[in-house]
């Protein structure tokens, strides 16, 4: 992710990106917390209307029992106002519940119907009863006491109609008792509400009418009283029988089916109560639910945007401060002088990518500072190596003016020496004498030209002979056998080349003089009567050279000589002719060719003679061979 | 035309003769098709029946139904209202105590005769207990001075016609199934097991004596007579079953047949007070309801036809006719479907199936699918009818609906029950 942001979002890009990240947390966040709080709110607002009901449910309560409080007050008590009341309240109730149903749901309506149903009954039964009740008022309280009057008036008037005959009086007067009787067990029946009073009543009832009806009187007007008063006591008993069961209609309405419809009504309001109460139980659980769920949800959320904000912001900010880390460290290793301080990949242009471009350009000039300083070593090498060569010239020049003109002036000595004797002796007229020592001094003379002719061959070397060209050593050893073949047969000197020795760059003339040089040694101081004078040669390829080694089976030399034969005219074995150059001269003519010479021996088991050649390069070769190829088409022309 | 169909119309023909012949003034009113009123329960007067009293007779029949209080309190306030009085026995001390209704003829009556000893003696076998209360035949004869009483006498209260017993049902998917006479008790109606689903009717002369019954079958109290409880027993079972319904033993109380019904089809109540059109509705609704056999006994009841006191002349006439006809047989054997008796059972057997007989009164397994008075299947083929045949039963009965003396604090106390 950090790689993909620093490939593909410049830094100012990124620095937006992560305060849009954080922005955008921020605000999913705030979003998640106005959801749930929504949410909340709705359940409140769920809650609140479920407590408007229970507020329903309570004056459903309150007031079906203040209704039927109110029918029991006006059944027993009579009061006018109680009937209002109830009429008031259930006018009341009814609206109450109207206004309920439109809007509640449909479980609650259901429920409310059936309590409106049931209030219906129970007042339309309320109806009854006070309908029932008025007529048992007017039946017991008007016609029961106006009967009970009449009948009483009758008797009485019987009385006095009957009053000349005692007997008749007699039969009459406990009628009298006997109606009052009727009358105190009827209230005492509506006072107690015991039907054994009627019972008794209705016994006073039927003595009277035994009574009555035993008068046996035929003549008007007593006869007619009789009459009237039996008729107004069937009126007085149907009163106060309807009265009775009047009293028992209202007491049934009242007692069993209001009471059944009220408890109904009870019934069904506890339980819209229960199914409010459940209701709000389940809004309440699924308020702390949704709380809880909502603060899970919030917190699940905020985490995970947290995360998500942390893991970017850090993705973004690594992608800054990687980089620049980065490129921090490079700077380091730059201000250290490292050239080859790696500076890390950016793709993208911005301020870090220049940056980048700006530690780049520190490292190349490191770079080029790392090359000059080589540069300058290299060369205050070479001024040391040219130092140590040029005082290594100097003794050698030194040791070369002492040697030349200790061996030029040798001869010289020598020539003087004789010509002072042969002076002495053309002094003392011995001329033959004389001229014999002349050819003394001539020898000297020649020797000391020898001397002569070897020193400006050995300046030569490196000034003039310089061009160059591959050499077939083969070809150029096999020449050389050819032109020393007589010698070497003579002295008895065995020349073994081994075959396929290289070729090498440089020049054929010095190369020549090289193994001529070494053969003559090896013919002068190999003596090996034993297996017969020897010189193998042949060639080792060893890394970018090629050794070509010369191995004597001569007597050896010591490793003190292994440096001094190569100096100037420094002879093992002055008794051997030579000017002792010859070495010298192999030697210049190896540093020439940018090689090297040296020897390996130790006395009285041969030396070896190693010459180290560099192995030309393709390009040497190339050249010679076109070289060659250019000659070949010179020479066809 | 199969044995049925020729039985009843041949029935219907006799009866119709016979009636001409008897009663010659009816001829006349059969002529201007006289009217009677008849004021009763849903129980008894069904259209069915209207239409085919119409039809048999020739005379207009007008019915109306109501509750039991309003036709009881319509009939005892105002005799003018109605000719005929159809209701239950245990009305008729109230009745008669207004004044409402007037002696019955017996000499008038055709099949008084055939009329079983249940209404006549209160028992169908000499062996058969009379049950408690108000036993119909304590309350049948007119006596010489002006009660009633089991005195024989030419003249009677009522007309001794539909009657049957009442139990309480239970729901066997629920309510573990009892045993008829031996396990299953009233005393289930307090039954902790059931708290909060059980319902009685809501009648004071029919519930308390359900819930007097329970009591006693719970060990919870005695009484002296329980069909004419004192004051302190009254108050002593109500203390009981107030204190019961305020633990919310009871779902409440019902008060008609589709509410009783309603209540236990939707799992309100498991255990109630019930009458058989609840229980054969329910079943048909597919829930097992049982009408349970007490081994306590039955709470009995007796259909009466009573005469309005103001009925007189041809259409006092027309309501013997109307009275008679319902002996007849067919108006037996209708509400012998429905699961009632009649007083007069041999007459309608004639107008029943074999297998009708055999199940509603013998207590015999159905031999085949019956059909009810709606003309759907109501008993399965192989099905026995609960508590046994119709002497069975009607030799368990406890007690009689009764309008006790202390009818009035009765119901001050049911209205306690009820509001408890």
């Amino acid at each position: 992710m950090i790689q993909y942001f620093i490939n593909h979002f410049q830094l100012r890009y990124r620095i937006y990106a992560s305060y849009m990240a954080a922005g955008i947390v921020i605000f999913a966040i705030i979003m998640m917390t106005y959801v749930v709080f929504n949410k909340v709110a709705g359940h409140f607002q769920d809650f609140i209307t479920f407590s408007n009901q229970s507020q329903i449910d309570l004056l459903l309560t309150a007031q079906v029992a203040d209704i039927h409080r109110q029918t029991l007050i006006y059944t027993y008590e009579g009061h006018q106002s109680a009937a209002d009341q109830v009429t008031s309240i259930y006018g009341n109730l009814i609206q109450q519940i109207d206004q309920n149903l439109q809007h509640n749901q449909p479980e609650i309506k259901r429920i409310l119907a059936t309590i409106k149903q049931h209030l219906v009954n129970y007042h339309a039964t309320f109806l009854q009863v006070k309908q029932q009740r008025d007529l048992q008022q007017k039946l017991i309280n008007v016609e029961f006491r106006d009967n009970a009057t009449a009948v009483e008036r009758l008797i009485n008037q019987l009385i006095l109609q009957s009053e000349p005959s005692v007997a008749t009086q007699l039969e009459l007067k406990p009628i009298l008792s006997s109606l009052l009787l009727v009358e105190k067990n009827v209230f005492r029946y509506l006072d107690s509400l015991d039907a054994s009073y009627i019972i008794t009543a209705k016994n006073s009832l039927s003595s009277v009418f035994g009574s009555l009806s035993a008068i046996n009187v035929q003549e008007n007007p007593v006869r007619s009283i009789v009459d009237q008063a039996i008729y107004k006591l069937h009126l007085y008993e149907q009163s106060f029988t309807q009265g009775v069961q009047r009293t028992r209609g209202y007491l049934y309405l009242i007692n069993v089916v209001m009471a059944a419809e009220a408890y109904e009504i009870h019934y069904q309001s506890k339980k819209f109560s229960t199914l409010i109460t459940e209701q709000m139980r389940k809004k309440e659980q699924a308020i702390h639910a949704g709380m809880r769920e909502a603060l899970y949800l919030l917190l699940l959320f905020g985490a995970c945007l947290l995360i998500i904000l942390i893991t970017f912001t850090y993705g973004i900010g690594k992608s800054i401060a990687m980089p620049i880390t980065q490129l921090t460290e490079t700077f380091r290793e730059l201000t250290q002088g490292s050239s080859n301080a790696h500076i890390p990949e950016y793709p993208v242009s911005d301020e870090i990518s220049e940056l980048a471009h700006a530690a780049a350009a520190f490292r190349d000039k490191n770079t080029q500072t790392e090359r000059l300083l080589e540069e300058s070593m290299q060369l205050t090498q070479q001024l040391e190596k040219n130092k140590a060569e040029l005082e290594r010239s100097n003794d050698e020049l030194e040791q070369f003016v002492y040697t030349v003109s200790h061996d030029l002036k040798s001869p010289l000595v020598t020539s003087m020496g004789f010509i002072g004797i042969i002076r002495k002796l053309a002094d003392q007229g011995q001329y033959e004498q004389a001229i014999e020592k002349l050819d003394k001094v001539t020898l000297s003379i020649e020797r000391m030209g020898q001397l002569i002719t070897d020193l400006l061959e050995l300046s030569r070397i490196g000034r003039i002979d310089l061009d160059k060209k591959m050499i077939d050593l083969n070809n150029l050893l096999e020449q050389l056998t050819s032109s020393h073949s007589e010698q070497m047969r003579r002295v008895g000197f065995h020349w073994v080349i081994k075959p396929d020795l290289p070729s090498i760059y440089g020049n054929e003339s010095r190369i020549r003089q090289l193994f001529e040089n070494i053969l003559s040694n090896a013919i002068k101081y190999t003596h090996n009567p034993e297996q017969g004078s020897k010189l193998e040669i042949g060639a080792i390829s060893h890394e970018d050279h090629w050794l070509i080694y010369c191995q004597d089976n001569g007597p050896g030399i010591e490793s003190a000589f292994h440096q001094k034969i190569f100096g100037l005219f420094y002879r093992l074995d002055t008794k051997q002719e030579g000017s002792g150059v010859g070495l010298a001269i192999a030697k210049k003519v190896m540093k020439f060719h940018g090689g090297d010479i040296w020897v390996e021996s130790s006395s009285g088991a041969g030396a070896t003679f190693w010459l180290k050649f560099p192995v030309p390069s393709e390009e040497m070769e190339r050249v010679e061979h076109d070289t060659s190829s250019t000659g070949f088409i010179t020479d066809r022309r | 035309m199969n044995r049925r169909t020729f039985l009843l119309q041949s029935g219907a023909i006799a009866t119709a003769t016979i009636s001409s012949l008897s009663f010659p003034s009816i001829v006349k009113a059969y002529n201007k098709k006289p009217t009677i009123r008849v004021l009763g329960t849903h129980v008894t007067l069904q259209e069915a029946i209207r239409q085919q009293a119409q039809k048999e007779l020739g005379i207009n029949v007008e019915f109306y139904p109501g509750g039991d209080a309003e036709v009881l309190l319509k009939a005892s306030t105002d005799p003018g209202s109605f000719d005929i009085y159809e209701q239950w026995s245990d009305s008729i001390r109230i009745l008669w105590m207004a004044n409402a209704i007037q002696p019955i003829d017996i000499k008038k009556l055709r099949y008084w005769h055939e009329i079983n000893g249940l209404s006549k003696a209160g028992r169908l076998t000499d062996q058969a207990p009379v049950g408690m209360g108000d036993a119909p035949h304590k309350i049948l004869y007119y006596q010489p001075d002006g009660s009633l009483g089991s005195t024989a006498s030419n003249h009677i209260s009522f007309l001794p016609y539909v009657h049957n017993t009442d139990s309480y049902g239970y729901n066997a998917a629920i309510v573990p199934k009892g045993i008829p006479y031996e396990t299953e008790s009233w005393g289930w109606l307090l039954d902790e097991r059931y708290h909060g689903k059980v319902a009685i009717v809501n009648a004071p002369t029919i519930g308390i004596f359900d819930l007097a019954l329970a009591a006693q079958a719970q060990g919870l109290m005695t009484f002296k007579d329980m069909g004419n409880m004192s004051r302190a027993e009254i108050d002593a079972l109500f203390e009981i079953v107030i204190a019961k319904k305020r633990q919310g033993h009871f779902r409440g109380v019902w008060t008609s047949v589709p509410h009783s019904v309603e209540l236990m089809a939707s799992g309100q109540v498991v255990v109630a007070s019930m009458f058989s059109p609840a229980v054969s509705k329910l079943n048909g609704m597919g829930i097992p309801c049982i009408y349970a056999a007490p081994k306590e006994g039955y709470r009995a009841w007796q259909g009466v036809m009573c005469l309005s006191r103001e009925l007189h002349g041809e259409r006092l006439e027309a309501a013997y006719v109307f009275m008679n006809w319902w002996l007849s047989g067919w108006p037996g054997a209708f509400i012998a479907r429905q699961g009632y008796y009649i007083s007069n059972p041999q007459r309608s057997k004639a107008f029943m199936s074999k297998s009708e007989w055999d199940y509603w009164y013998d207590g015999k397994p159905a031999a085949e699918s019956l059909k009810g008075t709606d003309g759907r299947i109501s008993v399965q083929e192989g099905e026995v009818r609960t508590g046994g045949s119709y002497t069975k039963r009607f030799e368990n009965v406890a007690i009689w609906n009764t309008v006790m003396d202390t009818y009035e604090y009765t119901l001050m106390k049911w209205n306690e029950f009820v509001l408890a």
